[in-house]
């Protein structure tokens, strides 16, 4: 994990006056409390320097890993695998996986296997750690599709 | 300030494929999950990479709470978003570090309304405090303050 903290301050201006607007600066060290003392000295001190007012904060951490993308992929990140769910409500949810991988994409190129494999651990990581915005847990993920994102080709531009 | 913590905190995964094409995909997990490598985290992070062919290159909890009670922004002279008074801190390495504080009070000025006054209260506690807890992106060391001034907003094109 990387050894510093990443804070976004949203501040709100007068009315009539514009959009809200960022001031972003790290700090150091895993700053995981919105209410740490030294950060809230700073958007103290932030607040005094501008005519607008902090409205919300987000602390990032981050971790980067060492890899390689699997080099001529079949799917490229246009490409992805279409997950759709349900949360305990009945409410829908969608996430977009980039460049699915061959072995969890069926016969057919277009249906996503989740019930076996690697499309199946998957589904079995999201409906047990994932959650909606507000807290409820999802409850399934009914079935996924592969989806394209990419331009059409236009007519007489291919050699 | 009472800053409130949302019921979920983001957990993002950052994806690059072979093309160089990035993209990404957000969760929202318990808010005791805090560590990008840990727990929840972890297990969706290494159940996605193995369904895609692209590099996972990095995974990013992001926390966020609002701020209970923001009081009343105020209106006078560069009251908008736009207008930005710009702080450059010196880092350990010479790599400079920006900091934009948007709208800002005229009084963090000096009489030129140009160069940002130093021994003003406001600007001398805050870059006291981002001294001492601040850092750049890399985790490195804030030294000192090279300068500060005014930036004017965009003009808008005649119409």
């Amino acid at each position: 994990m990387a050894d510093s903290t990443r804070v976004h301050v949203i501040f709100k201006p007068a009315a009539l006056m514009g959009a809200n607007f960022q001031m972003v600066f790290h700090l150091k060290g895993i700053v995981l409390d919105p209410n740490d003392t030294n950060l809230q000295a700073i958007i103290t001190a932030l607040n005094a320097c501008t005519r607008a007012v902090a409205i919300e904060i987000s602390l990032s951490v981050i971790t980067e890993n060492a890899g390689t993308p699997t080099a001529a992929a079949a799917y490229k990140n246009e490409d992805k695998a279409f997950f759709k769910a349900l949360d305990d409500k009945g409410q829908s949810h969608n996430w977009r996986l980039p460049s699915p991988v061959t072995t969890i994409v069926d016969d057919d190129k277009e249906t996503i296997i989740i019930d076996t494999g690697a499309g199946g651990d998957f589904v079995d990581a999201v409906t047990t750690y994932a959650l909606t915005a507000g807290g409820d847990s999802i409850d399934t993920i009914s079935f996924a599709y592969r989806t394209e994102n990419r331009k059409r080709i236009k007519a007489g531009r291919v050699t | 300030m009472a800053w409130v913590q949302t019921p979920t905190n983001q957990f993002i995964l950052h994806f690059v494929d072979y093309s160089g094409v990035r993209s990404s995909m957000k969760f929202h997990l318990d808010t005791d999950e805090t560590d990008p490598d840990a727990g929840g985290a972890a297990a969706i992070a290494d159940a996605a990479q193995a369904c895609s062919a692209a590099e996972l290159s990095s995974q990013e909890i992001v926390i966020t709470a609002v701020n209970g009670s923001p009081g009343t922004p105020t209106t006078g002279p560069y009251s908008r978003g736009a207008d930005k008074a710009l702080i450059v801190f010196g880092s350990a390495d010479g790599t400079p570090v920006n900091l934009e504080i948007g709208a800002p009070n005229e009084t963090i000025f000096q009489d030129d309304h140009i160069n940002v006054d130093f021994t003003d209260t406001a600007v001398a506690s805050l870059v006291t405090l981002l001294l001492a807890h601040g850092c750049t992106a890399d985790g490195g060391d804030l030294k000192f303050t090279q300068r500060g001034y005014r930036r004017r907003p965009p003009r808008r094109k005649h119409q």
